[in-house]
């Protein structure tokens, strides 16, 4: 016997269990993009909208609908999850986009109800409601399950499949068309007609979905290895600034790592958390576990307990957390390694530090694609130093500027509307030398424009580079 | 101290410049530049502008062309004379002709066969000379330099611009030791991008759609700073102060630009036709113009004829214009030797001469028309003949004919295609990063072209989920408003060719149209009237085509009709106009019409040409509608603003309807010459500037109130004149469309199922698709049959009884070559089963699955199932020798469609069915809806409901927000009219459903029925396909 378990709108319950805000929104989800996306899910209780119809259409329908492109992260989570659960079920399990198959031959017939229940309820409790659907093969476990509300068992395979409307089978388009032509409604239908008709229409296929529609499975199946890494990701949709969405999340994530590490009857010793904010950011810290665990909710209390202590900067985007077994092999460094050779400790050392200078004048800064001066942004630092790079283009020219971090403020007195006389802590004195205006501004679409003007001037013997912003005058620098 | 900025490009450099040349010159004269050289990328797209703007601004324009190179370096060019225009001209189009449309680089071979006459400036960032420089190659800098020096000996100039950039000394520096080395010049330029500041935004945003960015991404793809404005002698001078000579340059230069932009200076020419030995052409047209008034009014001329035909053809001699005429009527006579409907429109109708020559329709004479309209001794421009064609093939016929007879010296006119409404907010909106989800929802809610709105900007955006918090909120307006109306590529004018004596890209560059076989010139028809250029229109016209189809369908069955001779009175014609039973009739089918027919009941053929006139802007906001209608039916009395008005609005019941009463108005009332009439005239034709209106309002007012005209009856007539700048047809238009009109109406009601062939082989044509023209069609008596692949041809015919056989060329998914050899198969020998079919016809899979659930196998298989199951054998292709027996009694199995399953199958292959209306279907589950036919029945009043198929959708201009809705069921269509609230309220519903229900109060009013829209809501029915709809144009 086998098993096949199937989510449901698996789209929609993938990304509402990793946003329970959306929980209670009208969540519509839209295939493709575009003017020509159209409404693929729907959750329950949304008025007047159908699978099919055009985004427009749906929005005339029920004008607070909330549009979402699936999610690839939250599927990936959840396919992560279902396959953790089936393994309870047996060690076989394939997977397949938005379900698996299970192969129970061989399991206790008496208790596999009772496990059957207790995995359904298992995902509940995660959040993905699912059917089951218990047939001979592969294929009659999964036309079950298209039919299971939750549970179906088929006993009696023929007339079970008879009945079928005919859109269970795996139909290209145009064949959903041909059928649709012909007026077959029912795989009863479509077996009533002779196999070598249909061999003769739609050649090998025909006879394809003939054996499929009769319920002979000719597949293979092919169950999942057991996983080598246990990661858990997610993209936010909105940047999350308050903590309980986030957690909500962790715990899920916590939930379906201790599943899957169980599976394999590992222990979970290090927790490694990377948060990504919205200012391009990360942040990253590393759990070292007392002693392998597969509690997930101590391992959700570790999280917690940090969090709540955790201020960033930014919202955060997205995250991952990354389960290590106890068994995992560590890492060999190499020979003529020139990187980190203890990595953790460094940004260990690393995230001590942002914890004093703050996170956002923590990295290697990086030359950003914008006029501004200073416009730098900070990397994580990488683990080995590339090779430097030639500049492209002509070498500079000219002196050297010493750039004066902070710029000292500066009094600048105007003849013309030209620097004739400036008074700062550095330097004081008539402008005798002066070089035309240099001007920049950017970012006018922001929140923050900005424009600067800059001369080069020479006071008492020196020669400076004075800069004028909307907030005053500075000196940006001394000309060596 | 003199400059001139000789580096500039506007908005026609297509996202390389940020402000139109209007504004340039106007900032230029603004800053007290005495001149200005707008260098557009690859193009003179801007010449004619600026040429008229420096009309305007008094400050000399220059011309030139940044080329662009093969290795993608950008040249600018200046235009020192005529040579040099020429050569500047044939070798952009050199470039251009050899590439697709809107590419094309100069080769340096090129530029050395074609640099007498031109200066050349080594260039900005993006010259041959910095780019190599920028690249770290120096030498290929100074040999790009000695290259150009070469090619343009003693006329380059090494150009500097300072665009206050840290560095930029650095390079300047280079450039200054390049000059230096090999003794060129130097000369300060600023590198013009926008008139203003403030269009570097503008700019900004055009880089991004050039290099597929969002702001946010661009990074230094965006300008530095602002300051690629226009900038005054002072500035430039204050700029370069360490560099006079710079600036002093600029000048000598530019005195060395002996070129003037002018009409005269272009060396354009009409070619001259040729006549026979001892003929001019004066005397040629005279004698073909004798010829053919003999041939219309009868072989003696009375002197009324003859008087009108020599003061037509003397003032044709005196302007020059015979040739013209001489080609036109050439022309027209190739369409008729080929057999192509062929009738001239507009102004020419006014014309006897152009009657005569057999370029119009319309006898001028017995219409009273006024000839001043058409041409005057004052008249400046050409005169403007437009011929209507049938539409495509036999089009591109004549228009092939054109380039074959002219090879070079003739092309398309260019139509600028302009930043509007949903597509520039779609633009910009990606440009500032607004997420795809908001911009489709905006062009949801904004769909179908339907722009003219009754809300605000801000508004509309808040719908689509863009609030006035939004923090980009105010850069997407000013981004979308700024580019509001600057042009956005060149498309091709509809059918409007200019012709040259020589070479036509000696006068304007020219290149390739999407189109193959195409050229197109830079300039759109404002511009070619501005510079003298001719043109003639060649227009399609999807009822001429229908027309011209419906007479081959009548001579082939034995009944040939005329035009020429069809009675214009006739009796059943009239009762179906004034019944409003016009689908498919040229002019009067749309819904406004339809709505005013039966009110203004046409009894005459002049009737039916103030009926096409009357539904147009200018009319209806001229308020001459209502007055017309209340004066024809006696309930309103005749009267004048001024008593001398009654012998030029004596027809019109003392209404204006036309542009040409107008003339005479300004020519008897206000005392106007008619050169001044001319301007008029003109004045209310250019829609691109409202001051020349303002001017000529304000004049003719003065005259009118000299002349003794009441204030009260000035204000009335120069109310109709700015109404009339809305657009109004001049009665010659009116005259020749309502020939059409009339010419459909009368095939319609006595020769409907020949008519309706036509209009279906039309397609698309009109405002009614196929499906609702088959359904008019069965309401007017005519059987409808199916495509058949034993007896449809490949458009639709008239079989033996009389009954209209769909084509197979209605059958979508059927190629071109698939009908051919469906029907060459069939001319063989008929078809002898499905499978004989199959085989012989060499159809896909696809194409034979789409014929037999269209039905058109039904006479082979004997049902669309079996026809199916049948065609889809793939062992019959290959089974030659012998007849395939079925397989088996599976076919037994298949049950046959049902009538729902028919219908939907109908509208999926072919897009109709020739069966009821799907709404007959329907009805059961929607019996408390008002049939359409039922409505006539209802009192004023009457709460109800109605539904079905929109077939179209309406919000016209004039119409103050109020919003049309045609549903269509089995029995015809009824209108709804939805107030603006109530449509903005349901705009989704109203624009994305294709079946509606309507509840309201009905309105009648002289036969004319509507229903007064007060809840809509979709029209649920499984079974009801969705149909094409008319909507917003």
């Amino acid at each position: 016997m086998f098993a096949v378990i199937e989510v449901p709108d698996f789209s929609l319950q993938a990304l509402l269990r990793m946003e329970p805000t959306k929980r209670h929104e009208p969540i519509v989800v839209l295939q493709g993009e575009g003017r020509r996306a159209l409404v693929a899910q729907v959750r329950a209780g949304v008025e007047g909208i159908h699978p099919g119809m055009t985004a427009g259409q749906a929005l005339a329908a029920n004008p607070l609908a909330r549009f979402v492109q699936p999610s690839p992260a939250a599927e990936r989570e959840a396919d992560a999850l279902l396959l953790a659960v089936a393994w309870t079920l047996s060690p076989a399990v394939e997977p397949s986009y938005g379900g698996c198959t299970v192969d129970l031959r061989g399991a206790d017939r008496p208790t596999l109800p009772g496990r059957v229940r207790a995995a359904r309820e298992r995902l509940i409790a995660s959040g993905l409601t699912c059917r089951v659907g218990l047939g001979a093969n592969p294929l009659i476990a999964r036309f079950a399950a298209h039919m299971a509300d939750p549970e179906c068992w088929v006993e009696e395979p023929p007339v079970f499949l008879a009945a079928l409307p005919i859109n269970q089978l795996p139909l290209q388009p145009e064949e959903v068309q041909f059928f649709a032509d012909l007026g077959l409604r029912t795989f009863g239908a479509l077996t009533a007609l002779p196999r070598a008709a249909l061999n003769h229409r739609l050649g090998p296929r025909g006879e394809e979905l003939w054996r499929i529609a009769a319920g002979e499975w000719a597949g293979t199946f092919r169950p999942a290895p057991f996983p080598t890494r246990f990661l858990a990701e997610t993209e936010l949709a909105d940047p999350v600034e308050t903590l309980d969405p986030l957690l909500f999340v962790l715990r899920r994530h916590a939930e379906r790592l201790a599943a899957e590490v169980a599976a394999l009857g590992w222990g979970i010793h290090r927790l490694a958390l990377r948060l990504h904010l919205e200012d391009e950011k990360i942040y990253a810290r590393d759990f070292e576990l007392p002693e392998p665990t597969l509690s997930a909710e101590s391992l959700f209390a570790i999280l917690e307990n940090h969090l709540a202590a955790l201020h960033t900067e930014a919202a955060i985007v997205a995250l991952s957390l990354e389960a290590f077994s106890a068994r995992r092999l560590e890492e060999q460094v190499g020979l003529f390694d020139t990187g980190l050779t203890d990595a953790p400790a460094f940004f260990a050392t690393l995230g001590r530090l942002a914890s004093v200078a703050g996170n956002e004048n923590v990295g290697t800064p990086r030359g950003a694609d914008t006029y501004r001066p200073d416009g730098v942004i900070l990397d994580t630092p990488a683990s080995s130093i590339p090779p430097r790079r030639a500049p492209a283009g002509p070498d500079s020219h000219g002196p050297l500027l010493r750039r004066l971090r902070p710029p000292p403020p500066a009094t600048v007195e105007l003849t013309d509307a030209r620097p004739s006389y400036v008074m700062s802590s550095l330097v004081q004195g008539e402008v005798t030398v002066l070089r035309r205006p240099f001007r920049a501004d950017g970012d006018w679409f922001t929140r923050e424009p900005w424009a600067i003007e800059e001369w080069d001037v020479g006071i008492a013997g020196g020669l400076y580079r004075l800069r004028h912003e909307p907030t005053g005058w500075s000196i940006e620098g001394i000309y060596d | 101290m003199r400059y001139v900025e000789l580096h500039a490009r506007s908005a026609f450099s297509f996202l390389h410049g940020a402000s139109l040349p209007e504004e340039m010159y106007a900032e230029a004269a603004q800053r007290d530049l005495p001149g200005l050289a707008l260098l557009e990328r690859n193009g003179l797209y801007s010449a004619v502008r600026a040429y008229m703007a420096t009309k305007e601004q008094g400050i000399r324009q220059y011309v030139g062309a940044e080329v662009v190179l093969e290795d993608g370096s950008v040249l600018p060019l200046l235009v020192a004379s005529q040579t040099g225009y020429r050569n500047l001209s044939r070798l952009l189009t050199r470039a251009k002709l050899r590439a697709p449309k809107g590419a094309g680089a100069a080769t340096w071979d090129e530029l050395a066969e074609h640099a007498e006459g031109l200066f050349a400036l080594s260039g900005d960032e993006e010259g041959p000379v910095r780019q190599a420089w920028r690249r770290g190659d120096a030498a290929g800098a100074e040999a790009a330099l000695q290259r150009l020096a070469v090619t343009y000996p003693n006329r380059t100039y090494v150009e500097l611009q300072r665009h206050r950039v840290r560095d930029e000394d650095i390079e300047e520096g280079a450039l200054m030791a390049l000059a230096r080395r090999h003794r060129l010049p130097l000369v300060a330029t600023n590198g013009v991008a926008y008139a203003r500041r403030e269009r570097r935004q503008l700019a900004d945003a055009f880089t991004c759609l050039r290099h597929g960015r969002t702001l946010d991404t661009a990074g230094r793809l965006l300008a530095r700073n602002g300051e690629r404005r226009l900038k005054s002698p002072a500035e430039m001078a204050a700029l370069f102060a360490d560099l006079p000579e710079a600036i002093e340059s600029s000048a000598e230069l530019a005195a060395q630009l002996e070129f003037v932009f002018t009409d005269k200076n272009l060396g354009y020419c009409f070619p001259d036709f040729p006549v026979p030995a001892g003929e001019t052409m004066d005397t040629h047209v005279r004698q073909l113009t004798y010829a053919g008034a003999r041939e219309r009014y009868g072989r003696v001329l009375s002197a009324k004829v003859r008087q009108q035909l020599d003061h037509e053809l003397t003032i044709i001699a005196k302007l020059g214009f015979s040739g013209y005429f001489l080609l036109v009527a050439d022309m027209c006579g190739f369409c008729r030797q080929q057999g192509i409907l062929v009738q001239g429109r507009g102004s020419a109708a006014n014309s006897a001469v152009c009657y005569s020559l057999g370029i119009t329709a319309v006898d001028p004479i017995a219409e009273e028309l006024l000839f001043e309209r058409f041409l005057s001794e004052g008249r400046t421009g050409w005169p403007d003949v437009d011929l209507d064609l049938p539409s495509r093939e036999q089009r591109e016929k004549v228009i092939q004919e054109v380039y074959r007879r002219y090879p070079g010296r003739a092309a398309m006119t260019a139509n600028v295609i302009s930043y509007r409404g949903r597509n520039t907010m779609r633009e910009m909106g990606k440009v500032l990063g607004f997420a795809d989800d908001v911009l489709d929802r905006y062009t949801s809610l904004f769909a179908h072209g339907d722009y003219r709105q009754t809300l605000e900007f801000r508004e509309q955006l808040k719908l689509a989920g863009i609030t006035d918090a939004h923090p980009r909120l105010i850069h997407l307006i000013n981004l979308v408003q700024q580019a509001a109306l600057l042009p956005r590529h060149l498309g091709q004018h509809s059918g409007g060719m200019v012709l040259c004596a020589g070479r036509l890209d000696d006068v304007v560059p020219l290149e390739n149209a999407t189109m193959p076989g195409r050229t197109v010139i830079e300039w759109d028809k404002t511009d070619c009237e501005d510079v003298g250029l001719v043109k003639v229109d060649f227009l399609g016209l999807g009822t001429m085509a229908a027309i011209e189809e419906t007479l081959a369908i009548c001579r082939q069955r034995g009944t040939p009709v005329d035009l020429a001779t069809i009675p214009k009175d006739d009796p059943k014609t009239f009762a179906m106009m004034s019944e409003a039973d016009t689908i498919g009739v040229f002019q009067i089918e749309s819904r406004a019409q339809m709505a005013t027919l039966p009110r203004f009941k046409p009894k005459c053929f002049y009737d039916v040409a103030m009926q096409v006139a009357i539904i147009r802007p200018g009319p209806i906001q001229g308020d001459a509608v209502n007055p017309l209608i209340e004066r024809r039916k006696g309930r309103q009395p005749v009267s004048y603003w001024d008593p001398r008005l009654e012998p030029i609005l004596e027809r019109t019941l003392g209404v204006v309807l036309f542009q040409e009463q107008l003339l005479r108005i300004a020519m008897e009332l206000a005392g106007f010459s008619a050169e001044e009439a001319d301007e008029l005239r003109r004045s209310i034709d250019f829609k691109r500037d409202n001051s020349r209106m303002l001017k000529m309002e304000a004049k003719l007012r003065t005259a009118l109130l000299k002349n003794r005209t009441s204030p009260d009856a000035t204000e009335k007539i120069i109310n109709a004149l700015t109404s009339f700048a809305l657009y109004s047809f001049p009665e010659s238009h009116a005259l020749s469309f309502a020939l059409l009109a009339y010419a459909a109406a009368y095939l319609k009601t006595h020769y409907a199922a020949e008519f309706y062939v036509g209009l279906l082989n039309a397609q698309p044509m009109g405002f009614y698709s196929p499906a609702t023209l088959v359904q008019d069609a069965r309401r007017h008596g005519v059987v409808v049959r199916p495509p058949c692949v034993e007896r449809s041809g490949r458009g639709a015919t008239v079989e033996q009884d009389g009954a209209m056989r769909i084509g197979l060329r209605s059958i979508r998914a059927l190629a071109d070559e698939s009908i051919a050899a469906v029907l060459a198969a069939r001319a063989e020998r008929p078809f002898a089963s499905v499978a004989d079919f199959v085989r012989r016809s060499g159809l896909s899979e696809v194409e034979r699955r789409t014929l037999a659930s269209a039905g058109a196998l039904n006479g082979l298989a004997g049902s669309r199932r079996l026809a199916l199951w049948e065609c889809a054998r793939t062992d019959l292709e290959f089974d030659l020798f012998s007849e395939a027996p079925r397989d088996d009694n599976s076919a037994a199995q298949l049950a046959p469609m049902t009538l729902n399953e028919r219908i939907t199958a109908d509208f999926a292959t072919v897009g109709l069915t020739v069966g009821d209306h799907p709404m007959k279907q329907a009805r059961a589950a929607c019996s408390d809806l008002w049939r359409a036919d039922e409505l006539q029945y209802a009192k004023n009043g009457t709460r109800l409901r109605i539904g079905g198929s929109v077939i179209c959708r309406q919000r016209p201009g004039t119409a103050k927000g109020f919003v049309f809705l045609s549903l269509e069921d089995e029995t015809g269509v009824a209108n709804a009219v939805v107030r603006p609230a109530l449509f903005e309220a349901q705009r989704l519903t109203i624009t994305q459903h294709a079946a509606l229900i309507v509840e309201g109060v009905v309105q009648q009013q002289d036969g004319v029925i509507h229903v007064k829209a007060e809840h809509i809501r979709p029209l649920h029915c499984t079974d009801l396909p969705e149909q094409a709809s008319h909507d917003f144009h």
